[in-house]
């Protein structure tokens, strides 16, 4: 469990980019956290790890202070592991493999154990065994991704914490991605933090969704607490749904009384009762 | 002046279309470590088609599939193994360093990086990189900057550093330094793939608004389905080869082309094919949440008056 409470941050020049944050993550969750450019998701995600400290309030992961005297933020980062958004900068091994097994090696794995755990996580997510002595830096942006995704769940990570992670992806790569994303939560039964910028993304996989603005919390619930406020996210320039946007008008119209519906899913289960 | 297009002109044949690919084959040579050719592969593969001016166009395919490849034949930075272009009815000739210039005036092309488009220290002299490149005379530079940073809303940007710019402000400063150069066209690769959904919108938002107002022929690749809903035609690319080319209900209506070429079916139009398979009466090629509504209200009021 990560627990954020009060947490404010600045920068240098007294800009504030995290502004008296309380949220709590729950064991298993997939959390997507949306907001536009400079809302400080980057920053909050930064936190959950111990990257960046907050100036005041207090982050607990398990219900320890991260930041208290004594306590291992090295460990810490095998627990909660952070993937950024543009792999080029993450991977820098001569080959697939070795990539992956910097981690495990870090935590103190031998040899042996490290190069096991990189095959079960490359296998994972999808990279086939004829591409592990590949340089990383021949495969396609798809492949990139889920290469620095294993590397952190080579380390067996508790909490995967990913900054838009399909963003720049084909098609058939997002949906891919995502799958796995959620086939490795259930599995493996780890908690997923998400950065994104696809409200039907969030709204199909996630089970709790954060909403930033200007450095502060705007909304904290259910997908459907969340995108049910249309207004709201409107005026911090993001949306709802599209599948919610449909029903909205049907709804205008007499059509369907239901208003509660934010995933295509839903919107067809109660349409195709109609036709 | 080219043999063909001489050709044309005294036979009184009608002017052809404002791009003409023929036959295109552009290869890739895979090298080893010694500089050995170890592969030939065919990155474009005998790929014809034609562009009128004015349209709004989208190519559309996995990575690796010729999308960019074709597109950087258009202004020349890349050039046919076999085959041939027309511009304006003008062959592209790698050799004639003139007809090499002109096209890349007539079209310009925003890739996916804001950062690695970006040259001048202001906003405005970066803009005016184009015009000076070609030899203008400052006054005239002067005005075409200004009227190019007016029509991307950038002007009251235009003393600041582009390094102080969002993506989507470089993005749009990357198309005003296009359109400085007045040109006929305008290619977008994948320039709305790093930009938060906001930006994305007004990018699509500008573009669109050239290609209605300025009648600038839009040409954009992309992976996104949902902002090509409204082009006039979509070409699909598949292994080099042109696997087809229709509007965008036709394209999206093709399930064995959408799977072939990795494509996703925007969301309202899945929902609305869903609809049709529960009720054939129910049209498919819908795009929007309205253009849905309509049609299910048309189709639940024909059913309610059998009743």
């Amino acid at each position: 469990m990560i627990e954020f409470e009060n947490v404010s941050y600045c920068y240098e020049d007294d800009k504030k980019v995290l502004e008296d944050i309380t949220i709590k993550i729950e064991d298993g969750d997939f959390v997507g956290i949306i907001g536009h450019t400079g809302s400080g998701k980057s920053t909050l995600i930064q936190m959950m790890n111990g990257l960046l400290k907050p100036d005041t309030g207090t982050i607990k992961y398990n219900g320890k202070n991260i930041f208290e005297n004594g306590y291992d933020l090295r460990e810490l980062k095998f627990h909660v592991g952070v993937v950024f958004q543009y792999p080029d900068y993450q991977l820098f091994e001569t080959t697939v493999l070795k990539d992956v097994m910097y981690g495990p090696l870090n935590m103190g794995m031998t040899q042996n154990q490290a190069m096991e755990a990189a095959k079960n996580a490359l296998n994972l997510v999808g990279i086939s065994d004829e591409k592990f002595k590949k340089s990383p830096f021949e495969l396609s942006g798809g492949e990139k991704k889920k290469v620095s995704i294993a590397g952190i769940l080579a380390m067996n990570p508790e909490v995967l914490v990913l900054d838009e992670p399909v963003a720049g992806l084909e098609p058939e790569g997002r949906r891919n991605l995502l799958k796995m994303l959620e086939k490795i939560r259930k599995e493996n039964n780890i908690t997923i933090v998400m950065v994104s910028h696809s409200m039907e993304n969030v709204a199909d996989y996630c089970n709790h969704v954060i909403v930033m603005n200007d450095g502060k919390l705007e909304l904290n619930g259910t997908p459907e607490d969340v995108f049910m406020q249309a207004e709201k996210l409107e005026k911090m320039g993001l949306s709802s749904t599209l599948a919610y946007y449909i029903m909205r008008e049907l709804q205008n119209r007499g059509i369907v009384t239901d208003n509660k519906t934010i995933t295509m899913k839903e919107a067809y289960a109660c349409l195709e009762k109609l036709l | 002046m080219d043999v063909q297009l001489l050709f044309f002109r005294n036979f009184g044949v009608e002017n052809m279309s404002f791009i003409r690919i023929k036959n295109l084959v552009h290869q890739f040579h895979m090298k080893d470590a010694n500089g050995e050719i170890t592969e030939i592969y065919n990155a474009i593969d005998d790929v014809s088609m034609q562009i009128e001016e004015g349209q709004l166009i989208a190519i559309l395919g996995r990575n690796g599939s010729g999308k960019s490849t074709l597109a950087r034949h258009l202004n020349n930075l890349l050039f046919p193994d076999e085959g041939a272009i027309w511009i304006d009815d003008i062959k592209i000739r790698q050799e004639d360093e003139e007809n090499v210039w002109n096209n890349r005036k007539k079209i310009g092309m925003v890739f996916q990086n804001p950062d690695n488009q970006i040259i001048g220290t202001t906003v405005e002299e970066d803009t005016a990189f184009g015009p000076e490149n070609i030899g203008l005379e400052s006054e005239r530079i002067k005005k075409l900057v200004s009227d190019a940073l007016t029509a991307v809303n950038m002007e009251h940007k235009k003393n600041i550093s582009p390094n102080h710019l969002s993506g989507g402000q470089k993005q749009k400063v990357a198309v005003a330094g296009i359109l400085a150069l007045k040109p006929k066209c305008i290619v977008l690769d994948e320039a709305t793939s790093m930009l938060d959904p906001h930006s994305r919108k007004e990018l699509l938002k500008l573009v669109m608004e050239l290609n209605k107002k300025e009648k600038i022929t839009i040409i954009m690749i992309t992976h996104n389905m949902e902002e090509v809903t409204s082009a006039d035609k979509i070409f699909v690319m598949n292994k080099g080869k042109l696997l087809s080319q229709g509007s965008s209900s036709e394209i999206f209506n093709n399930s064995e082309i959408i799977k072939e070429a990795g494509l996703e079916i925007p969301e309202i139009m899945e929902l609305a094919i869903k609809m049709h398979n529960k009720n054939p009466e129910f049209k498919t090629g819908l795009f929007t949440v309205m253009e849905f509504a309509n049609e299910f209200e048309r189709v639940y009021n024909d059913k309610r008056k059998q009743e």
